[in-house]
């Protein structure tokens, strides 16, 4: 090449370079994000873990979603109204709804996926929310017609749903009712597991997966809320081990990280990077009432634990549970706690004058109970606490350590007096926390598993006639009796109210998490 | 030797059925389940039924067995119990190639550093490449992967900052997790050829060759390190094997998509069809890594011939 040439190649290259650098977009807003392993399930209709809803709720909306302060808000549906029963609920749909490809989305289109997503053949596990629908129930379970679902589309825009009992709290669960491409989806069992057959109608969309790595979401234009949603794109990143997690966050790699171990809690205790959501969610211990039969006893077992002294040796930021139901759940405008009271106490005379009181001076002529906790070890560190504190008032107890399959399988048959276990709730009402222990699960001649007493019965009664009952101040009163009987009763023991620790890098602004534990982008924003 | 390898193969055919069964038996005979109550706490015992049969989970375990052997005989290795509607064939076929081209250059890594080292300290024995190769080898045996594995990331990733922390896909992921992999393989190469090497060195042909007056180069090149390595081939075998199939500890750290990280969740998870998969997977590759080795052998030492 000779000098004249070579010049001419170099301006070439120069130009190019410049007008490249002129050309260059505003940078692209982009979320690094982690919430620690990969979800176990990754098909939407099929999901029914926590993580798995992390990544979905970003993918769809529902005709309601979760807004900017975490409470719901109308989304694909632009208004309702409600029958003077509160059975029936229509829906307008708004007009001119898209897939994330740009395909028309209709009120036919729910009631297909709601249906589907119900179907015996399908045996989604993640169903719950669907069963206040008349008729869903039955489908599902196979005595009943898919035609008597009660989901119907009226016409493109208006969609009626029919409930079984009066659901005040309606709206918050449909923002879960999330619509499925349904051609789409019949045609082509592998349509989760490509970008261009995921279709959604969320405020993202996929563009690239790997079930092992994680996600990238962008943007999606289709969204009907597309114009308030900054964020251009969002690595979803699995990451299996909190501590590189947390070594990648303080890198930069990540901006968003909310796989949070105690480490992570103890180095940012003092940063305003710490952000901390409420979340409604109880962790609690079981007591076996057919092994540890006097109420007396198990009354003594809570007033013996000190829930700040626990709390502390967990190093986590939770809040000492008051009750069964947390924080986060509303009576009217009002928390639900701050009306019902606070239901739990330490109190380790009390505890001592019950035990002897029941027949049983300083522990004398109890059996040693067995524990049971999964290998993990904020659990291990937990029983340990209660051993100690059940100890000073004389019982003595043992504890075995299962991993969580082998766990979960033995808390049914009950060879154990006390089990750690926990639950965070759906919803924003009482019911959400307080129908674990109702008897409907096996029908109603059936108590619910370990909770066998005389005032189960009662209890149950109280959560049908709140279940009936149409009149909030009236129905919040029958939650706040029911929850009174059932810690007068301690088939439980509540321990804490669940917090959501997040860090946040300061450029990142917006970050919701719901008080279910959802994470939400859209209102988010990068300096 | 057309012969001896299909002989083999009929054995390895056999050691795998007696895998299979072995795996599959004792698996259903470990406590826990793919689909608990307790776990699945919000979902009616109904649809759990509807779930387990689904899966096939509700027929006695010798119906299951039959069942799952009919399918293994048609290439189909099941639906995972847990990354629902994912086939085992898909988590092995997506999860491969990425545990295949770590362990693979781990493993040239291994050779490359490993058998130069070894053959140095045996011609300078005593000297300080000697006990470089010694301390190496003592590390690299006695200290666990994930140890090597943090201790790297805190220098590379952390205080020097030139390499990323996790992740896959471009060569700079690479670095960490190869070498952490290919440490321990290093540590035993090295001792495997050092050995070997003085032990063919004492030998009267090398004294000969030398008395001939054949370059020094030449000695070790040629009839050195021909008859030495002998060793390390018979360890390539198995180290291929365990390699290639991916490691836990490092595709977990890393945050590599590979199909170790599958293998230990699916244990602790009970997602039995995906378990007995990568046994099988893991079995197959072994027996045809054996395998590959033995008539490797035949080519490197002409004293070794296949009989019948």
């Amino acid at each position: 090449m000779n000098r004249k040439s070579l010049a001419i190649v170099l301006l070439l290259l120069a130009l190019f370079a410049a007008t490249s650098a002129f050309a260059a977009d505003a940078p692209k807003k982009v979320i690094n994000y982690s919430n620690g392993n990969a979800p176990p399930v990754l098909e939407p209709i099929m999901n029914n873990y926590l993580e798995g809803s992390y990544l979905i709720y970003n993918l769809y909306d529902g005709l309601a979603r979760i807004g900017k302060d975490g409470v719901a808000e109308l989304a694909y549906a632009e208004s309702y109204t409600v029958s003077d029963d509160g059975l029936t609920w229509t829906f307008k749909i708004r007009k001119g709804s898209k897939f994330s490809d740009g395909s028309p989305l209709t009120a036919r289109d729910w009631e297909a996926s709601f249906k589907h997503r119900l179907s015996p053949e399908v045996a989604s596990p993640g169903i719950n929310l669907y069963l206040f629908v008349k008729g869903a129930e039955a489908y599902n379970q196979g005595n009943g017609k898919v035609d008597d679902v009660a989901f119907k589309a009226i016409d493109d825009n208006t969609l009626e749903i029919k409930l079984e009992n009066p659901t005040p709290f309606f709206i918050d669960v449909v923002c879960y009712y999330i619509p499925y491409k349904m051609d789409v989806v019949r045609k082509d069992p592998e349509w989760f597991k490509k970008p261009a057959t995921y279709i959604g109608n969320g405020a993202f969309r996929v563009k690239s997966l790997n079930p092992q790595t994680g996600f990238v979401l962008e943007k999606n234009p289709h969204y009907y809320d597309a114009a308030n949603v900054k964020i251009d794109e969002v690595n979803f990143n699995f990451i299996d081990d909190d501590a590189v997690a947390l070594e990648a966050y303080r890198k930069g790699e990540l901006n968003v990280n909310d796989s949070i171990n105690s480490e992570g809690m103890s180095a940012f205790k003092d940063s305003k990077e710490l952000v901390t959501f409420p979340r409604i969610g109880t962790t609690y211990i079981s007591l076996q009432t057919g092994n540890i039969k006097d109420a007396r006893v198990r009354r003594a077992m809570s007033l013996a634990l000190d829930r700040k002294a626990i709390i502390n040796i967990l190093g986590m930021p939770y809040i000492p549970a008051q009750g069964l139901v947390p924080y986060g759940i509303h009576w009217g405008n009002k928390e639900f706690r701050e009306v019902a009271g606070n239901l739990i106490k330490t109190d380790v005379a009390e505890a001592k004058k019950l035990l002897a009181e029941a027949g049983h001076p300083d522990g004398k002529g109890l059996p040693t109970f067995r524990i049971i906790t999964m290998n993990v070890q904020e659990d291990t560190d937990n029983a340990q606490a209660w051993q100690s504190m059940w100890k000073q008032i004389g019982i003595n107890s043992e504890i075995a350590t299962y991993e969580s399959s082998v766990y979960w399988d033995l808390i049914d048959p009950g060879e154990w007096e006390a089990a750690r276990d926990g639950w965070t709730g759906d919803y924003d009402d009482p019911k959400t926390n307080l129908f674990l222990w109702m008897a409907y699960r096996e029908g109603p001649e059936k108590d619910v598993r370990w909770y066998d007493t005389p005032n189960a019965k009662e209890f149950d009664r109280l959560m049908r006639a709140a279940d009936a009952e149409l009149d909030s101040e009236k129905r919040m009163n029958l939650f706040k009796e029911a929850e009174r009987v059932i810690l007068e009763d301690m088939p439980v023991i509540p321990l804490w109210h669940g917090v959501e620790p997040i860090l946040i890098k300061p450029e990142v602004t917006g970050m919701v998490k719901s008080n279910i534990g959802h994470v939400y982008f859209q209102y988010a924003d990068v300096k | 030797m057309a012969k001896y390898i299909l002989k083999r193969l009929a054995a390895a055919g056999i050691s795998m059925l007696v895998l299979v069964t072995a795996t599959f038996f004792l698996m259903h005979a470990v406590p826990g389940s793919p689909f608990s109550p307790g776990e699945q706490r919000n979902v009616p015992p109904k649809v759990l039924e509807n779930l387990r049969s689904k899966y096939g989970l509700d027929l006695p375990v010798w119906k299951q067995y039959l069942n799952y052997m009919d399918n293994l005989f048609h290439g189909n290795l099941g639906y995972s119990f847990k990354k629902l509607n994912y086939t085992v064939n898909e988590l092995i076929t997506s999860g491969f190639p990425a545990s295949a081209v770590v362990g693979a250059l781990a493993i040239l890594f291994a050779l490359a550093v490993g058998i130069p080292l070894g053959i140095t300290s045996a011609l300078k024995r005593g000297g300080w490449m000697d006990w470089f190769s010694m301390i190496l080898a003592t590390v690299g045996i006695s200290m666990p992967i994930f140890i090597i594995a943090i201790l790297l990331m805190f220098v590379f990733s952390m205080k020097l900052q030139i390499l990323p922390i996790y992740g896959y896909g471009t060569a700079s992921h690479l670095v960490i997790p190869v070498i952490c992999l290919a440490f321990s393989p290093i540590a035993y190469i090295t001792r495997l050829m050092r050995s070997s090497m003085l032990e063919v060195l004492r030998q009267d042909y090398i004294r000969s060759t030398r008395a001939r007056g054949v370059p020094e180069l030449m000695v070790i090149a040629k009839h050195g390190v021909r008859n030495s390595i002998l060793p390390v081939v018979t360890y390539i075998g198995p180290l291929i094997a365990i390699l290639l199939t991916g490691s836990f500890v490092v595709e977990r750290l890393f945050m590599i998509p590979g199909i170790g990280r599958y293998f230990v969740t699916a244990v602790s998870e009970r997602d039995y069809s995906v378990i007995l998969g990568i046994t099988i997977f893991y079995g197959a590759f072994i027996m045809l890594c054996t395998l590959l080795v033995d008539v490797a052998y035949a080519i490197i030492d002409p004293r070794v011939k296949f009989t019948d």
